[in-house]
């Protein structure tokens, strides 16, 4: 037997998520910016908005494009014929939030205000 | 291996109460590095690696041992920590990523040995005391056999699986180990300057606690990382651990001693001919070599 083969493990641990209906405002900087990165594959990618661990204050935003995963756990959105999906299980932390893209060289491109976070970091990257 | 006078002869064996999870799946490491406060990416097969679990503000929710076991890691934490760990540590879990976590309180048991000649007594279970390092983690059997250091002791960590924990124990008996109460561990905890929950909570900062070397600021982000890299380029602290070495200990919580301020202790024991216990006292007064307590008792104190 080793170490890990043995009896008293539960099943993986799951966390119960509330569900919500995901709004999401995207400016109109922010629309464009996501039409020129999409490069007229909007037929078959889609934007995945989503939050993980880390950074400073938590949880960190991840935006990126891949096909589309065609996942029913997925909500999807439209913003001016890009498809933006998010995970149910990020939805209580991204729902209402204001996606806006600034074109500076200084901390510049996508950014995101959060009406759910109690704090952020510096960066604006993270959230808690 | 070590000299202190206060420690048993050949070693003595605690099982310590421990939280163990089991984090599983091909993106481990990274997910776990996102959320601790040292890298966990460079851990090798079998590596045994610290880390702390922090909230927002850069206080202690856990502090974790790690072993990799290939898209497995064992963690053990705090006693009575786990439950909210793993739910930490869960909420994050991206969505493209394979990480599962399951609790393994009932499945593991944690095991401390300390003492002056504690390999006299591995040797006698047919261990190699020179297979067993710092780093990383040595199979023997179902279980897995590490050290620590602590000052200038160490401490040998065995992980087993519940089902055998009696047995070893027994084994290790046999071979000369003497088995302790909580009583007795609280001591040698103390006396040792091994850390608990008492101390390593979200009452406190990593550094108050001087657990520098388990505070990467070089890793990247991590939930409280701007408040410890603000402590960090300050480089003050306002309080700081020590250890009060008194005829009776001080009763565990708030003090207001006159001239000093407040002093929180954490941690206390008995012991025949004294006392000892852990303390946190403001940054000014850790230079003091004595504390006067409102009833006119003294401490002597020692930085950990």
């Amino acid at each position: 037997m080793s170490i890990l083969g043995g009896d008293g493990f539960t099943l993986p641990v799951v966390t119960p998520v509330e569900v919500v209906d995901v709004q999401i405002e995207f400016t109109d900087s922010a629309k464009s910016a996501m039409k020129e990165n999409m490069d007229g594959d909007e037929s078959s990618h889609v934007l995945i908005i989503s939050a993980q661990s880390g950074g400073c204050s938590g949880y960190l935003y991840d935006m990126k494009i891949a096909e589309d995963p065609n996942d029913s756990n997925f909500q999807r959105l439209d913003a001016d014929g890009v498809t933006v999906l998010v995970h149910n299980k990020d939805s209580p932390l991204l729902d209402g939030i204001r996606v806006d893209f600034k074109d500076t060289l200084m901390g510049g491109g996508f950014q995101i205000d959060n009406p759910n976070a109690d704090r952020s970091c510096g960066c604006g990257q993270s959230f808690g | 291996m070590s000299s202190e006078s206060f420690l048993h002869p050949l070693a003595e064996v605690f099982i310590i109460p421990s939280s163990i999870s089991v984090v599983k799946g091909t993106d481990v490491l990274e997910h776990l590095n996102r959320s601790l406060t040292t890298d966990t990416t460079q851990i090798g097969l079998h590596g045994k690696q610290d880390a702390l679990l922090c909230n927002a503000n850069g206080r202690i929710l856990d502090r974790l041992t790690l072993c990799n076991l290939e898209e497995q890691v064992i963690l053990v934490g705090n006693h009575g920590t786990g439950n909210e760990t793993r739910q930490q540590l869960l909420r994050g879990v991206p969505w493209d990523q394979d990480v599962a976590i399951l609790d393994g309180d009932d499945a593991i048991g944690h095991l401390k040995l300390v003492g002056r000649a504690v390999d006299r007594c591995l040797v006698g279970l047919g261990i190699d005391p020179t297979d067993i390092d710092l780093q990383s983690w040595t199979e023997f059997g179902s279980s897995l056999i590490s050290r620590s250091k602590v000052g200038n002791s160490f401490v040998t960590e065995i992980l087993v699986p519940t089902a055998e924990i009696d047995i070893l124990v027994d084994i290790l008996i046999s071979n000369g180990a003497k088995r302790i109460d909580s009583v007795r561990w609280g001591e040698l905890r103390i006396r040792l300057g091994i850390l608990d929950s008492n101390e390593m909570n979200p009452s406190n900062l990593p550094f108050e606690l001087g657990l520098h070397e388990l505070v990467k600021l070089d890793k990247g982000c991590y939930p409280g990382q701007e408040i410890h890299a603000r402590m960090d380029s300050r480089g003050r602290l306002a309080r700081t651990l020590v250890r009060l070495d008194c005829k009776t200990p001080p009763a565990i919580g708030k003090h207001v001693l006159p001239g000093i301020g407040r002093i929180v202790v954490t941690s206390n024991a008995e012991y025949e001919g004294g006392g000892v216990a852990l303390a946190i006292i403001p940054n000014e007064a850790k230079g003091l070599s004595e504390l006067v307590f409102d009833d006119g008792s003294t401490a002597k104190v020692e930085l950990i």
